[in-house]
């Protein structure tokens, strides 16, 4: 799927979270956000989602802007996408099978043992089929975390939007989401994907939007990232310059590092 | 004229409410008919919980309280009937002021206070954890999924909340008659099935679709009313409480004077 902004600006009590933000995901494209707590990060991949209007200019997914959509269109578009929020946002109410068994029982005829499968399949495929009839509250916050992702992990997604998914996570758990996030990027899925772990910034994604205080931002790759912008960036410069790479260095940052 | 603007604010504020709530129940109501391809079997099973925790879940305090009220009625009634030559009407004061009044609105008190609040809080927490967000995400529609069912679920178990409450304060009064009077049961039954009229079977199904539909159509509303923080919830739920009860206390007025002026 195609992400493209134009111009597009979100405020906060008067207050610009950021403004005229221009850029192009191409399909099978990582993009990575990156900046400090507070600039907008999140806002920024519900933008994407559709999920809240730009205050300016305008967002568009494959060419169709998501706000513009009538209910049937707007559930066509984000039956391709899937958002994965920082603390999972898995539903109170419902076992962790039963979270994972809600999309397909709902946009589908599939028999009950048919879903079973598919959900333990999941389960077993991530190693967590310990938590099956748990609910989210006996969770921990990588638990969460990889829970939502095998949630997105059903059907077929165009867009994958990820919340900051390495933050709070032990090297087990980091391990598996990073497989899920390697396979995602092999099926050419587009990910834009809240980080600020330098290493996954570097070697998993192709570009990087950067959102600095006052509105500021910078887009670019991270070997072109200028210095004496903003001491943020210069950060991420020092940081991208001394780490080592994904393979030699799985486990660095892990939890350390705040979103 | 400060006090005519803040009045005429006022006004406006509650017209756009009543507005909002208006097309809320609306496109719930119409969301409970349509056939769409999909999110039936989830629809279907939040509407089986909602039942179960509303109606069936209520009985034991429903019970408790129909009992007590039926029992203070006709003690009143065969106490003080008699003094002013109206001992026979124990059975049409049952019909009055259980039936048509006491009933659906203590009912519609009692799921408010149990049900009404925990939708308001419910959908708030989802609100404040983003689960409204992870729905919609995951292209479930929220009118089909999360707030149809709930009507309907409320709905249904109103009104036959209400039909049981009747019938459990009549059987409640029924044994100080038994005891005080030494009325057989046959007459004291007999007595009440000729003070009801079709009218008022009528307006207690009028009322329970009324009350349940005003319950979880303002219980949503003020769910969905939270914003980011925790701390709405329970200012949300509050809310929806006190103007649920108000719209309920309204409505019965409506209903009564359409019925019986």
């Amino acid at each position: 799927m195609r992400v493209e902004l134009a111009d597009v600006g979100v405020a906060y009590n008067e207050s610009a979270v950021f403004q005229g933000v221009s850029l192009r995901v191409a399909p099978g494209e990582t993009l990575a956000v990156v900046g400090p707590t507070g600039s907008g990060k999140t806002t920024f991949l519900k933008l994407c989602a559709g999920l809240i209007p730009p205050a300016r200019g305008t967002v568009l997914l494959d060419g169709q802007d998501p706000v513009a959509q009538g209910a049937e269109g707007l559930s066509r578009l984000r039956r391709r996408i899937r958002f994965v929020a920082q603390e999972g946002a898995l539903i109170s109410n419902l076992s962790v099978f039963e979270n994972l068994a809600l999309p397909m029982r709902y946009h589908s005829h599939a028999p009950e043992e048919v879903i079973r499968r598919e959900v333990e399949g999941l389960l077993a495929e991530a190693s967590v089929t310990h938590l099956l009839r748990l609910f989210p509250a006996q969770l921990s916050l990588g638990e969460k975390k990889i829970v939502s992702l095998l949630r997105a992990r059903e059907g077929i997604a165009s867009l994958l939007l990820i919340d900051d998914p390495f933050l709070g996570i032990d090297e087990l758990q980091f391990e598996t989401i990073m497989g899920m996030v390697r396979r995602w990027r092999a099926r050419k899925a587009t990910m834009v994907l809240v980080t600020n772990h330098p290493w996954i910034v570097r070697d998993m994604a192709d570009r990087l939007i950067a959102l600095l205080p006052d509105g500021v931002h910078w887009t670019g790759r991270a070997e072109e990232i200028p210095a004496g912008v903003h001491p943020f960036l210069d950060g991420i410069r020092r940081r991208l310059e001394g780490t080592p790479s994904a393979d030699r260095d799985p486990a660095g940052g892990t939890g350390r590092e705040s979103g | 004229m400060d006090v005519m603007a803040a009045v005429g604010r006022r006004t406006i504020s509650g017209g756009r409410y009543l507005l909002d709530l208006y097309l809320l129940a609306f496109r719930a109501v119409c969301e409970i008919f349509r056939r769409g391809p999909t999110g039936a079997r989830e629809g279907r099973r939040v509407l089986l919980n909602q039942i179960l925790f509303t109606g069936f879940d209520a009985l034991p305090v429903l019970s408790l309280v129909a009992i007590l009220f039926g029992l203070v009625v006709i003690i009143q009634a065969v106490t003080q009937l008699p003094r002013i030559g109206a001992g026979e009407m124990a059975g049409r004061i049952l019909v009055l002021v259980i039936i048509r009044e006491l009933g659906p609105l203590i009912t519609a008190v009692i799921v408010l206070g149990r049900s009404g609040s925990a939708i308001a809080v419910e959908i708030g927490n989802m609100r404040v954890n983003q689960e409204i967000e992870a729905l919609e995400m995951m292209g479930v529609d929220l009118f089909r999924y999360l707030i149809a069912p709930r009507v309907l679920g409320s709905v249904a178990a109103v009104t036959c909340l209400i039909l049981y409450f009747d019938v459990v304060a009549i059987m409640g009064g029924f044994v100080v008659t038994k005891y005080k009077l030494i009325v057989p049961f046959s007459i004291y039954v007999g007595d009440i099935l000729q003070a009801m009229r079709f009218s008022d079977l009528l307006v207690t199904l009028v009322k329970g679709v009324v009350f349940g539909l005003t319950i979880a159509v303002v219980s949503v509303y003020h769910g969905l009313a939270v914003g980011n923080s925790p701390t709405e919830v329970p200012q949300q739920a509050t809310k929806a409480i006190l103007r649920a009860l108000s719209l309920c206390l309204a409505f019965n007025v409506l209903i009564a004077a359409v019925m019986y002026l």
